[in-house]
């Protein structure tokens, strides 16, 4: 488990087969991700990229194969433990954000920290991250009352707040034009160096490509 | 996870079915405690009421009358007695003090009751200013009836006949103000208290002018001594296990006790305290369901938010501590609103006791009800919340990602 940060990948992937109403659909290419490094996972819709961000992170068990966070396995942990490992070691960074609409943006992004079992969170880490994204003036405004790009970098601070091992961003661009696919891109990569964590995005959007240093094509199986 | 700060969120989002919960809720407990602490407290309303008075020795007829007219100066008298024949009977060596009272008068609406100076020891009652009757139409005056009618030491006053404003004055009687009594909290302070022969003698002009006019001659005619009743104390208790006995023995007579003819009141009026009761739980039933009701809708429209918190990290039970939070948020609001109403319906109905029967209405908190209260409030909203609860923590993430 986590003996060695420097050797262990942030996230590895081996024989990974993915299973929809119980039948084998898809394989995710085996990966060995470092902190700081980012990969695409790509394939056309349906083609089993969100289930394969599932069972990264603990939510949809693959049909087989393993999957290892810094050493730890989620699946080998008890439910409650794995949502726990979750909280703590992953971010989740979705299409549509979903933020709590009734919480401001301050108490979104302090939830990752609270859902994840630290009710004394250091506060002056997520000052630092409010700053870093540009949200301290609107850290009190409710979530359904700021704007769309303010929404995404609070989804995004919010995934970042446990200084998690791997950011798994599930097609953060598909409803962007050029310019802000290219932000939110530069944003997640930027981020994912500075806190050494492992980003996988899944995306079927094809200007994604560059901004990462490695893409992999899901496989479909017969 | 700050469960309480997120149910304060979600229940701000949505006011109005919240505050509509806690209303409803409200009234219900308003109805519960009021019923509860309210008829719990009549009896020590008219307990401090009738004072010192143990015993109340007047014509036959109704227990409960006597009591009425003669301890707690609410109901008119039902005729009279011979002062000597009450007095033999009530000098019993059990009792401590015995006083005559001989009722009749009024002064804007305020008792004039006749009677003796032992009248004072009867109820523990002091002279606060002035002094003590010594002479025909001198009045002394309770601690109330002073400050309601505005009377110092040495002014006039004219009683009118009956026991309401309204009656015929005695204008050639003129009273003379010559002491205030100590407030006693007791029916004795919204009297106006004289030498009892004064009472008697205006009476007996009163009834010889109508004997005049009508040719019907009134008891204050035919009997020199008539009283109203005779008010004592007991020396000990086993006194009321005896002296009533002897009392009703006499074929003119009659004891009432009001300890006895007051419970007897308040064990027909537990029917009320019941019926009551039952209104209250049901509103609270009421708003318990309709708060179930609006909690399993938001649950469902808020199945992506759950689904969210599940994924970064919170287990099934805070989730469905969510829901356990605004039912109790709800419940706590309630209970506040509710003792809150409660209490104000309480002073409103203690204001009108006073004005129609001078009760003194003091409700007391009892802390086995207040517990009782609140645990009832809590387990209700638990209950309210528990199908809300088992939705919540059954969300699954799957929902968020593939939505």
């Amino acid at each position: 488990m986590n003996s060695n940060p420097a050797r262990t990948p942030a996230l590895a992937t081996k024989g990974v087969i993915l299973a929809r109403d119980g039948k084998s659909f898809a394989r995710l290419p085996d990966l060995d991700v470092r902190g700081g490094q980012s990969v695409a996972v790509v394939g056309p819709s349906g083609c089993g990229k969100t289930t394969a961000l599932m069972a990264i992170a603990g939510i949809r068990p693959p049909q087989s194969g393993a999957i290892s966070i810094e050493g730890t396995d989620p699946w080998k942990l008890r439910r409650r433990a794995r949502d726990g490992f979750r909280g703590r070691r992953i971010g989740l960074v979705f299409q549509s954000f979903y933020l709590v609409d009734a919480l401001s943006v301050r108490a979104n992004i302090w939830l990752a920290a609270q859902c994840a079992g630290y009710p004394h969170h250091e506060t002056r880490r997520l000052e630092t991250l409010l700053d870093r994204l540009g949200l301290t003036s609107v850290k009190l405004s409710r979530a359904d009352r700021i704007s769309h790009g303010q929404a995404q970098r609070t989804a995004i601070a919010r995934a970042l707040l446990n200084q998690p091992a791997v950011i798994l961003a599930d097609e953060p661009t598909s409803a962007l034009d050029d310019a802000n696919t290219e932000t939110i891109m530069a944003l997640l990569t930027e981020c994912a160096v500075s806190e050494n964590a492992a980003l996988i995005v899944a995306t079927h959007d094809r200007r994604v490509l560059d901004a990462v240093d490695q893409v992999v094509e899901m496989e479909r199986l017969q | 996870m700050n469960v309480v700060a997120l149910a304060f969120a979600y229940l701000r989002r949505r006011w109005g079915q919240a505050l509509l919960s806690i209303l409803v809720g409200a009234l219900g407990i308003a109805a519960v405690s009021t019923a509860f602490v309210g008829l719990d407290a009549l009896p020590d309303a008219a307990e401090r009421s009738w004072g010192g008075v143990d015993l109340v020795v007047g014509p036959k007829g109704s227990a409960l009358d006597l009591v009425l007219c003669c301890a707690l100066h609410i109901s008119d008298p039902r005729g009279l007695v011979s002062e000597k024949a009450a007095m033999a009977v009530a000098s019993h060596p059990l009792v401590r003090v015995a006083a005559p009272i001989a009722l009749g008068d009024n002064v804007d609406g305020w008792r004039i009751v006749g009677t003796t100076s032992k009248i004072l020891s009867v109820y523990r009652a002091e002279i606060a200013r002035g002094r003590m009757w010594a002479k025909p139409l001198e009045a002394v005056l309770g601690a109330g009836a002073a400050k309601s009618l505005h009377f110092k030491i040495g002014d006039h006053f004219i009683g009118a006949h009956g026991l309401e404003s309204g009656g015929e004055m005695h204008s050639q009687f003129p009273y003379t103000v010559v002491g205030v009594l100590a407030p006693t909290g007791s029916a004795l302070d919204r009297l106006v208290l004289c030498d009892i022969e004064t009472v008697r003698y205006i009476h007996k002009m009163h009834a010889e002018d109508e004997a005049a006019e009508t040719g019907v001659t009134e008891t204050y005619v035919n009997l020199p001594d008539a009283a109203t009743a005779v008010v004592a104390s007991y020396r000990s208790p086993v006194a009321a296990l005896l002296v009533p006995r002897l009392i009703d023995a006499n074929p003119a007579l009659s004891a009432a006790s009001p300890t006895f003819e007051i419970a007897r009141v308040m064990s027909y009026l537990r029917p009320i305290t019941v019926a009551a009761t039952a209104m209250g739980i049901l509103l609270v039933s009421i708003a318990a369901a309709g708060a179930a009701a609006g909690l399993m809708a938001t649950m469902n429209a808020r199945t992506r938010d759950l689904a969210l918190l599940r994924v970064l990290g919170a287990g099934p039970l805070s989730i469905a501590s969510v829901a356990f939070a605004e039912a109790a948020m709800i419940a706590l609001a309630a209970l506040l609103v509710g003792i809150g109403l409660s209490a104000i319906l309480m002073a409103l109905g203690a204001d009108v006791l006073a004005d129609q029967t001078g009760l003194l209405l003091k409700p007391q908190i009892d802390i086995e009800d207040v517990v009782c209260l609140v645990a009832g409030a809590f387990v209700v909203a638990g209950v309210a919340a528990l199908f809300p609860a088992i939705r919540a923590a059954r969300t699954p993430m799957e929902e968020l990602l593939q939505s």
